[in-house]
């Protein structure tokens, strides 16, 4: 499937416009795939700083070097704060990163239910953890709209993972009330939700809507920040929702899995202070 | 007792039904040529049906891909231009894509949104082969492209739906039409074609389309399997210009995966290719009994 790469290939400049007059470029070492899934335009280039980056529709979605930023700090705050998670929904996240994290658990189950077969065939060739994840007994891989997925299906997670792309484009409706209100049915007793919400700059206004109709939702509601480089602004924001379980309790019981690189327990609590842009 | 739902009745001929619970419907509609279901049952997995008539499932759709497409890649002694006619679920481009020795694969389909449905709700099956550099992907009638082309191929697979009434498989099962395989084929070029059921109760289209090759081809070995999901032994016919896919012994067929990096395969093994090759006497009799199927006088599926 590797696109043969001509030795006098020149450095190729990928610019994602994150403004109109802003956004940022990557000198790529080569292209290692370029190609049309019949969701989206998928490339795979190599660059010096970033290592293996992922673009769909021309959109950074992960690179090698800083995958663990937003990885790490989707997945580890509600696994950590849920007392004993067993099963474990992944809706989206077909790069591999955010099993990748959960898998780091003793869990039963994790179900990743991602709507382009296609992009995960290409993941598995050039980001070496996705392989492996999928071949661990625990994993079922569904390739499935994941809203439908949770029109259809009746069973419960103790955590649903929302690892979709951003509120503009195909993935709107992955941040619309109604596609809350059925994930709400999908969550056991005392089941936490854990959604990447987009960038705090520049998709402002969807957070908000968001939190005025998920606090009618959920007893705890709460947004928490972390860097992702790579990403529009840099500054990356993530929901926490859930009925029982506080993400800021006195005391974290749970210690996370060793050998992650940016989630501690201190992180953990900074994460959830918000400027005052945000209150 | 059965679940109560939704059943799917698939018609195998007029008097003999088989009926089939479905889980879930993943699409159903018409495409400009046929009529398409994608359905996922408990015992088949997911599902493909054209015009009503079962394609290929889940199940068991590794064992026909493979069994379509390594007797002849692996008979060919470097296959690297290989052609496709049909196979829109993108199955067959992956078993080809398996031999680090092809160069490029044309693939020929009519439907090019049956192509988009199976990418969309069946990626098992092409497991991203339509991304590949090394395919070329054309949306056409077969039979005028294999008339007008000026390329040669290694190897032409022919992965059809049967020719019933009115379809556009019928003018791809005659002798005109294998007489064109033949001579887009290179000096050791390799023809192999699904022929559609090898019952005891319909074997007439397997026959004819065997003995039509061996109008055309010096060597004709046709070949069978039984498929699960299909529930009926199922006919393939391998014909050749010059090579003979029994005179490989199994450890030059070992040396052969080994060589072009076929890895992962399911069902067919170099252990396992002669078996595939030998056919009880009726359907040695179908053959014999079978017609040279024409252009003026074409097989028409009417089972």
């Amino acid at each position: 499937m590797s696109r043969p790469v001509p030795s006098s290939f020149k450095p190729a400049e990928f610019r994602e416009w994150h403004t109109p007059s802003s956004g940022l470029f990557f000198l790529a070492k080569r292209s290692l795939f370029s190609g049309r899934t019949p969701f989206q335009k998928v490339d795979v280039i190599e660059t010096e700083s970033f290592g293996r980056v992922l673009l769909l529709d021309g959109l950074v979605q992960t690179t090698e070097k800083d995958e663990f930023f937003y990885h790490e700090m989707l997945v580890h705050p509600a696994m950590v704060c849920h007392p004993a998670p067993e099963e474990v929904l992944i809706i989206g996240g077909g790069d591999g990163g955010t099993l990748k994290e959960v898998l780091r658990y003793p869990i039963k189950r994790a179900v990743m239910v991602e709507i382009d077969g296609e992009v995960i065939q290409v993941c598995k060739r050039y980001f070496p953890w996705l392989k492996p994840a999928l071949r661990d007994k625990r994993v079922e891989l569904r390739i499935a709209d994941g809203n439908h997925f949770i029109q259809e299906s009746n069973r419960k997670f103790d955590i649903v993972f929302v690892d979709s792309s951003d509120p503009v484009g195909p993935s709107t409706v992955l941040h619309q009330r109604s596609f809350f209100l059925r994930l709400k049915e999908h969550l056991k007793r005392g089941g936490v939700v854990a959604a990447q919400a987009g960038s705090p700059l520049y998709h402002f206004s969807s957070l908000r809507k968001k939190r005025l109709f998920l606090r009618k939702m959920f007893r705890f509601v709460l947004f928490y920040l972390a860097p992702v480089p790579t990403y529009p602004g840099c500054m990356w924001s993530f929901l926490f929702l859930s009925d029982r379980v506080n993400p800021l309790p006195k005391k974290i019981k749970k210690n996370p899995p060793v050998g992650l690189r940016y989630y501690n327990q201190e992180i953990h609590r900074a994460a959830f202070a918000l400027p005052p842009f945000l209150k | 007792m059965a679940r109560p739902g939704f059943y799917f009745i698939e018609p195998f001929t007029e008097d003999f039904l088989r009926i089939l619970r479905v889980e879930k419907v993943l699409f159903q509609g018409r495409t400009k040529h046929q009529l398409v279901h994608c359905f996922e049952s408990r015992i088949f997995g997911k599902m493909l049906f054209l015009d009503g008539k079962i394609q290929s499932a889940e199940v068991d759709e590794g064992i026909f891909h493979e069994c379509l497409v390594h007797p002849a890649l692996l008979s060919h002694p470097r296959p690297q231009k290989v052609l496709i006619l049909g196979g829109g679920e993108g199955a067959t481009l992956r078993e080809v894509l398996r031999y680090d020795c092809v160069k490029r694969v044309m693939m020929i389909d009519l439907d090019r949104q049956l192509v988009q449905i199976s990418r969309r709700y069946l990626p098992e099956w092409s497991k991203g082969a339509f991304l590949s550099p090394r395919v070329k992907l054309l949306f056409r009638e077969a039979r005028s492209y294999v008339e007008k082309t000026k390329h040669k191929f290694d190897v032409v697979i022919s992965d059809l739906t049967e020719p019933l009434r009115g379809t556009p498989s019928v003018p791809l099962f005659t002798r005109e039409f294998f007489t064109r395989v033949f001579e887009i084929l290179g000096d050791s070029g390799v023809f192999v074609l699904q022929a559609g059921s090898a019952d005891p109760h319909y074997f007439h289209f397997f026959g004819s389309c065997a003995r039509t090759l061996k109008e055309v081809f010096p060597i004709v070995r046709p070949y069978w399997i039984f498929m699960f999901s299909f529930s009926l032994p199922w006919g393939f016919v391998l014909a050749s210009r010059a090579v003979d896919p029994l005179k490989l012994g199994e450890l030059e067929l070992g040396r052969r995966l080994a060589e072009r990096k076929v890895r992962g395969l399911g069902y067919y093994r170099p252990k396992l290719h002669r078996t595939l090759f030998s056919l009880p006497p009726y359907l040695d009799r179908a053959i014999r009994s079978g017609r040279v199927l024409e252009d003026k006088e074409p097989f028409i599926w009417e089972a």
